[in-house]
């Protein structure tokens, strides 16, 4: 029989017990053997807590129930992200997961939009947008059963406590064979004949050998960067934000679908509503404004009572240089960092595990497999790095050092065309790849008030009148499936019954 | 130039001017006008297939698949069969097999053929006992297994598209000194037109691709006649240039004259139609709309390209990276493009005999015993299936009934 591959993970945080889950869950058993490191001593970041739409499917793969995961994990149900104060102050929009309208006669939707709009006025884009009227009603429920007659299609994700996640996963995985070990990584060994990792030195002398090493060290990046340098792409001057400070306050009922990310003079401030409480925090940039005032900004900006102190946190945006070096790929924190802002954070963990799997090295040479990795992770982090520059870059806020630099500076050549082919006539760069497809990008062209100056040939031959009835019985279609939708907390509580009955 | 796009000038007199003029007439609604410096049309085989994609959106565009079979030499196809030094293997559109334990269904057939399997890969799909058998019948929900549906395309005569196209549209002669009066000039003269017939074969559902040394011979047939079509590589190596500037944009063959797989010569025209209606400026040159179609349109002719280039001995650094991956591990990255898919190099490179080393070790999730369980219940099932299309004969009198036409096209 051929002995079993090693996999070492080092960490103890979300993206270490993410790994370890989805490892056990996917990987054929008899060939592989998993370690899980953990310090005890070195704490966790453990404020990652919206999500998008794709944990949804990582949470099946790993056959979680999801409503065990909601009731484990203080969920609630995100149906976007609501941006305030971004495209100008008093501007408001929301990013929902889901599509706005659906083509008419093979014209897309938000040009026709465009033209009645231009004409008679056909209200906010996002009157004809499932999620974006779910969320301002604040309703809720499981996309398709119901609500099929509406040919829009929306999705879900979910807010809900990192803190609570990290040991749900870990009681999974554990059940499936994953041996946690405790200890703090002193000593990293290398192999002295090819430079990989040979083993793990840990503070009460133990010492782990592996064939494969997972770096979850979050910002430390213990392995990949201490040990191996695999080296680090700041994207500083295009993100300029490196500090937050974040805060739970008293949870608030109703509780709202969505994520708020509200714009300040050097900055936002996030608004996560969890069942048991809010999660808030200042994302700032400290070349531009020092930690009193963010706190004070903090503090003047949530709503409820604040139910712990302030914590401070630093982070630089951007990627490791190669994400998997040697015999080692970094996953979560310490792979790279991109703000939370489209709540970004936990998905590249999800992809970087994903990715890893599929390209689980088949044999002991594995510069294939490592190559490949880092040119599909350099994609991603780059194309949600470009999403995430325009929510700064395209706005005509004025008021501050901080908002006339985002506002001014060069961005890269990759976002400059997208933007201008949306200037233009309303067009939206075409990718079959990538984490934010037209409908995202749309909802910020739009919603930050980014203006085409012409309008779309396409839509010229649509009749105006034949549009506006169109348009009329979409919003009344959206009406009348709203109407028999259960609220948010009400079709959460139904949820947390399932479970109760099960247990 | 600020003027607004009214008219549209196409330069060319073969099929793919005239199926440019056809899908922008029907589609955009704006004056279109052809130019043609003859008036016998340049055509070429690689024109004569149809492949399910393309179909779909000639029906888009208004050419529905009735329309198509009616005419004359119109033969339905369910892929293709290729001959490679001495080995036969079917290449049949659509997938095959179907995805278990989270991994491509590829990946259990190499382990298994990797443990002396013996059934070919495309044998998973009811195209290729079909083929085999001479049997047709068209996808559908009967036919369906689990996601396991097939598919199928058309081989038309060249000719009597272009004939059907032209109905009704008159071509303006080109002559020297000529000033075309349009707001958008659209190339598409080809540069290769080449129509060989050959006496006809046996009436099959699929084309026979012959690889020889550095070149592909590819035998289409038709009701009533072969036609022939000889792929080499270009000379000297065309290079992929931005096909669009200013008001002027070349499509087809006059975009990039390198050498094209049947099938994919008249997707690749349709594709570029798609997309210059979804990027059709108000003014002709309108710098964002020109940059990401040149953007978008050399992505997808590189690989084009690289895909070609598996067929003809051209020396490719993308196909040969794609390709050192794939033998490795059976591996293909997720593509950008939508021309060429990574299902697309899947079927090419196995058809083509390039068998991966190992295979996704996800595929051990399923156990040997069920592996072989699985794979021999799909195999029945497909077989089951493929065993009730009709003869192909059979297949085309039912047609034939049904579009109200007795003879046999000549
Ligand atoms: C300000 C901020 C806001 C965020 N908001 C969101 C959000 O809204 N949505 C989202 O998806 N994500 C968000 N994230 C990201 C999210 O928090 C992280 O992706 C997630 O927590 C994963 O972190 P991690 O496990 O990589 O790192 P950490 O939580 O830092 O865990 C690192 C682990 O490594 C262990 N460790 C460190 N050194 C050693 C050593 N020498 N030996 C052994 N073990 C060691 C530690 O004990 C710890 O367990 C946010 C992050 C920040 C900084």
């Amino acid at each position: 029989m051929k002995a079993k591959r090693r996999i070492v993970i080092v960490g103890g945080g979300t993206a270490d017990w993410m790994a370890a889950a989805a490892l056990s869950a996917m990987l054929p058993r008899q060939g592989f053997s998993i370690n899980l490191v953990k310090s005890e001593q070195i704490g966790i970041i453990g404020v990652g807590e919206a999500t998008l739409p794709h944990l949804r499917h990582f949470n099946d793969t790993i056959g979680i129930q999801e409503a065990e995961f909601v009731q484990a994990t203080s969920a609630t149900m995100k149906l976007g992200i609501e941006f305030v104060n971004w495209g100008d102050i008093g501007d408001r929009y929301i990013h929902p997961f889901g599509t706005f309208g659906h083509a008419i006669q093979g014209v897309k939707f938000h040009q026709a939009w465009r033209k009645l709009n231009a004409d008679a006025g056909a209200g906010e884009i996002g009157k004809y947008s499932l999620p974006v009227r779910m969320f301002q009603a604040g309703k809720f429920d499981i996309p398709g059963s119901i609500y099929r007659s509406i040919t829009l299609s929306y999705g879900y994700a979910y807010h809900f406590d990192a803190n609570r996640y990290a040991p749900f996963l870990r009681q999974i995985s554990e059940r499936r064979g994953v041996v946690r070990t405790e200890g703090d990584v002193n000593v990293v060994i290398p192999n002295p004949e090819n430079g990989e990792i040979h083993s793990i030195l840990l503070d009460n002398g133990a010492q782990l050998e592996g064939d494969f090493f997972i770096d979850c060290t979050g910002f430390r990046g213990v392995l990949i960067e201490q040990a191996l340098e695999a080296g680090y792409e700041d994207w500083f001057h295009w993100l300029p934000c490196d500090r937050t400070i974040a805060v739970p306050s008293a949870a608030s009922i109703p509780t709202p679908p969505n994520t708020r990310a509200t714009a300040h003079a050097a900055g936002w401030q996030w608004r996560i509503p969890l069942q048991h409480r809010m999660g808030n925090g200042h994302v700032y940039a400290s070349g531009f404004m020092d930690e009193d005032e963010a706190e004070s900004i903090l503090r003047a900006n949530i709503e409820g009572e604040l139910i712990a102190e302030p914590r401070p946190l630093r982070f630089t945006t951007g990627r490791r240089k190669q994400f998997w070096a040697k015999n080692c790929i970094s996953v979560g924190l310490a792979s790279g960092f991109l703000e939370p802002l489209e709540s970004t954070s936990i998905h590249p963990t999800q992809l970087a595990i994903t990715n890893f799997i599929e390209l689980l090295p088949v044999t002991s040479d594995m510069s294939r497999e490592r190559d490949e990795y880092n040119t599909i992770m350099a994609r991603e982090f780059e194309r949600v790095r470009d999403f995430l520059i325009l929510h700064y870059h395209v706005t005509r806020r004025q008021d501050s050092e901080f908002w006339n630099y985002v506002r001014t500076m060069e961005i890269p050549a990759s976002l400059q065309e997208k933007i201008d082919l949306y200037s233009a006539r309303g067009r939206v760069a075409r990718y079959q790849q990538g984490l934010f497809l037209e409908p995202s990008w749309l909802a910020v062209y739009l919603g930050q008030g980014l203006v085409p100056g012409q309008p779309d040939p396409s839509a010229a031959p649509l009749d105006l009148a034949d549009l506006a009835s169109q348009f009329k019985a979409l919003d009344q279609d959206i009406t009348a499936a709203l109407a028999s939708m259960p609220g948010h907390d009400h079709r959460l509580a139904e949820m947390l019954e399932t479970v109760s009955h099960t247990q | 130039m600020t003027r607004p796009i009214r008219r549209i000038a196409i330069l060319g007199s073969g099929l793919e001017a005239v199926l440019a003029e056809f899908v922008l007439a029907q589609r955009t609604g704006l004056e279109v006008a052809r130019y043609s410096e003859s008036n016998t049309p340049a055509l070429s085989a690689a024109h004569s297939v149809l492949t399910p994609q393309a179909l779909q959106q000639l029906e888009h565009a208004g050419l529905s698949l009735r329309d198509l079979l009616g005419l004359p030499g119109s033969l339905p196809t369910l892929g293709a069969r290729l001959s490679k030094e001495g080995q036969t293997r079917c290449r049949p559109f659509g997938p095959c097999g179907l995805d278990w334990a989270g991994t491509g269904f590829h990946h259990h057939w190499l382990r298994a053929r990797h443990g002396g399997l013996a059934v070919p890969y495309a044998a998973f799909s009811p195209a290729y006992r079909a083929m085999q058998e001479n049997r047709f019948a068209p996808p559908d929900r009967r036919n369906r297994i689990g996601a396991l549906q097939h598919e199928s395309g058309l081989h038309v005569h060249p000719a009597a598209l272009f004939d059907r196209l032209a109905q009704a549209r008159q071509a303006h002669p080109i002559h020297p000194g000529l000033d075309v009066d349009a707001d958008l000039i659209i190339d598409a003269r080809e540069v290769t037109p080449g129509l060989e017939r050959a006496e006809t074969g046996i009436v099959q559902p699929c084309s026979e691709w012959t690889c020889e040394v550095g070149e592909l011979h590819v035998s289409i047939p038709l009701r009533g006649e072969t036609l022939e079509q000889r792929i080499a590589p270009a000379s000297p190596t065309t290079a992929i240039l931005p096909p669009w500037t200013g008001n002027r944009v070349s499509i087809g063959q006059a975009a990039h004259a390198g050498p094209c797989l049947p099938g994919l010569a008249v997707e690749r025209l349709l594709f570029e139609l798609d997309l210059l209606i979804e990027l059709m400026p108000d003014a002709a040159c309108d710098p964002a709309e020109t940059l990401e179609y040149n953007r978008i349109w050399i992505e997808e002719m590189k690989e084009v390209d690289a895909l070609v280039s598996l067929y003809l001995d051209v020396e490719n650094p993308r196909a040969s990276e794609r390709l050192q991956m794939f033998q490795h591990r059976g591996y293909v990255r997720s593509l950008d493009t939508s021309l060429v898919t990574e299902s697309d190099w899947i079927s090419h490179a196995l058809a083509l005999g390039h068998i991966p080393r190992h295979h996704d070790p996800l595929s051990h999730r399923l156990d040997d015993s069920r592996l072989k369980l699985e794979l021999g219940q799909l195999l029945q099932k497909v077989n089951t299936v493929s065993g009730e299309f009709p003869p192909f004969a059979v297949y085309l009198e039912a047609i034939d009934k049904a579009l109200g036409r007795a003879e046999e096209t000549a």
